[in-house]
Formats: C-alpha cells, structure tokens, sequence
C-alpha cells in the first residue's frame, strides 16, 4: 500500500483515520523487519514504535518519505537497544508453563514464514549486522539506498558498499551449498 | 509479488544477471514478512479513534512474562481456601462427634447428620429434671433410657406418656402447649 503525502499531513494535523491508514501501509513492513531480525516480541515492539512515532508527526518533514525514514529509524533504533539489552544481560530460563499467561492463541500473531523465506533468514545469517541490517531494510522495509542512509546514520556510499559485499557474501554461500549438495 | 527494491538494489550491487536472479529467487520471500499487520494496541486503537475489542487488546497477545505468577497466585489462594474450608469441617465433624459444640450447634449439626448423612451426630446434652418439669410433665427415667424419651417427645412435642410405655405418668398441671401433630388431635390441654 502506498501512501500519500496528503495522508501523512492529515495525520500529522491530528486526523485519526489518516494515522490508521499510515498504521496500515507500514506496519506489516515495520513487523516484517522486527521479525527478520529476530527481537524478542517483535508485534509488541511494532506497537511501540508507532506510539512513538505519533508525538513526532507535527515536526515531520519529507511527507511519505520522510514518515517511512522516520518509522524506520524507530524501529531500528528498538532493534540496536534490544541487542545491546542482550549483550549486557543474557537471560535464560527455562520454561514453566505456571508462569506462562498466554490467554489466547490469535491466528493474528501466528509467524506463518514460508519455508523459503526461513532459507532466506537462515544465509542473512552468515552476514554481519551491518550488512544484514541494510539489505532487510531495502528487501523487507522496502525502503530506497538514501532512507536505508538516513535510518542506519551512514553515508550513501556506505550502504552501497554494505549491500554490494552482502550480496556477494549470500552469492557465495548460496554456491557452496549448492556445491555441498 | 513487487520487489522494487530488491531489484533496484540487486541491480546497484554490479552482479551478474545469473547471481541477480539466484538471488531474486533467494531473498525475494524475505519481502512474505511484510504481509501480515499485526493488531493494533489498546494504546494506538485510542490514537485512531477506535475502541479495543476482545480480540484486538494487545494485552491478550501471547508473551511469556518470567517471574510472573498471575494464574499461579490465583490457583494458591483457592487451594489455601479449600484446605481452610475443609479443615474448619472436619474440625467442626470431630467436636460434633464428640459432642463438645455448643449445645444449639450441636442440636444443628446433629439434625443435618440425621437428615442428610449416613451416620448420626449426637444430639446435645439434655437437661432432664427442667424439660420433665416445664414441658412434659412426664418423669422420665435416667441413664439413656431417659435422654432416648426426651428426645421423642421434643421430636412430637406430645406430652402425653401413654404411648410410651416406659414412662411413668405424673400429674397433669395447667398447661398449654403450642401446635399440633398431624394425627395425634389438638395437644392443647387445660
């Protein structure tokens, strides 16, 4: 779904149904790429960006554009605090179904990964987080070489780089599986 | 499935047509990620206007909250109930078998037993020369004969002794007694 600069000056003007319409377009991308990064709760995270994106919209600048940089800057800021959260604090625990209180299963909240697409994030994984960061935002936040700069704080140059060695690096692992057989 | 910017960014990336598709095949089921728009939360259902269904709570999303014990404490508290409840019940069972309640509870529980239980609960101690005296007008006999007969006649409220005829009869007095046994005619006598 595509969204229209008028949309994102509706909401930024308090317009409720505009917010829901931009809810509607990013969200799936925004879930997508918390997902394929691997975070914890990766739904509850996408409504959290969105409650903090809401405050910022009357200083938006750049319309579509500028609301899809702003979205995704939130979440990959959410992501980079989660990893550093695990990289200060592991936590384990083993599972006790008292403590679980799940009430409902959703079929909403099911992650139904094509097998293909769990093949995809298996090699994303032999990247390094730069790399893997920036080729996510282009596939699954759908977003252009200049937002995936403007999200990730890097030049340009930096993310076609970054992109180009990933792709490579998948290239190669793709061969010598194939080679492996 | 559009992949705009996996093209545009396979076509930067200065691979070979034959690496640009294995990876257009590889990588372009990353973009199935995306199809799914997760239920908004009650905090953003607000934003938009719209109330929170049953369904569309992010409170009922499924997480695993550690340390947590919502159910757990809930399931504690009813158990430590059931075991007070049941311990108050057969502290209550053993004094009324041993027939230590108080008197009224005692007359209670020990009516519910002959109603309800398989077994009898003793009735409470009777208090033999005051009940003769002011109710009956019979002098009963001691020991267990005589609580045996106390007991029939609180039961029929009949102060007439000739249908027991283990009861020696006294003299009537002026009384009046209240109520009436179905069969046994009106016991009011003066």
């Amino acid at each position: 779904m595509d969204i229209h600069d008028d949309v994102v000056r509706e909401a930024a003007s308090g317009d409720q149904i505009a917010f829901r319409e931009l809810y509607d377009a990013l969200a799936p991308k925004v879930l997508g790429y918390l997902r394929a990064r691997g975070v914890d709760d990766p739904e509850g995270l996408t409504n959290e960006v969105f409650l903090a994106v809401y405050p910022r919209l009357r200083s938006l600048t750049g319309g579509a554009t500028g609301l899809r940089t702003l979205v995704f800057s939130v979440a990959h800021a959410r992501v980079v605090d989660e990893a550093r959260r695990r990289a200060r604090r592991p936590v384990s625990f083993s599972y006790d179904p008292e403590y679980d209180e799940r009430t409902i299963d959703s079929a909403e909240q099911v992650a139904v990964i094509s097998l293909e697409a769990e093949r995809a994030l298996e090699l994303m994984k032999q990247l390094n987080d730069d790399q893997r960061t920036v080729v996510t935002l282009r596939i699954i936040g759908d977003l252009t070489l200049v937002q995936t700069a403007a999200v990730t704080g890097k030049t340009v140059a930096s993310v076609k780089q970054l992109q180009r060695r990933g792709l490579s690096r998948l290239r190669s692992l793709m061969v010598s599986q194939e080679v492996l057989g | 499935m559009k992949h705009s910017q996996l093209d545009a960014m396979l076509a930067e990336s200065g691979l070979g047509p034959v690496d640009v598709e294995q990876l257009t095949v590889a990588l372009g089921p990353l973009a199935g990620l995306a199809g799914v728009t997760p239920t908004p939360s009650a905090g953003l259902l607000a934003l938009f206007g719209e109330e929170a269904s049953d369904v569309t709570d992010r409170d009922q999303v499924p997480r695993i909250v550690p340390g947590g014990r919502g159910r757990g404490r809930g399931r504690g508290v009813v158990a430590g109930a059931v075991v007070l409840a049941l311990s108050g019940v057969g502290a209550t069972g053993l004094s009324a078998a041993a027939n230590t309640l108080p008197s009224p509870w005692q007359h209670h529980v020990s009516d519910f037993s002959r109603h309800y239980l398989p077994f009898d609960f003793p009735q409470p101690p009777v208090r033999l020369p005051h009940l003769a005296r002011v109710r009956h007008g019979v002098k009963l006999p001691g020991g267990k004969a005589g609580h045996r007969l106390a007991e029939r006649l609180e039961m029929n409220g009949d102060r007439t002794s000739r249908s027991l005829s283990h009861a020696r009869p006294e003299p009537r007095r002026a009384t009046r007694l209240i109520g009436r046994h179905p069969g046994r005619g009106n016991l009011h006598q003066d």
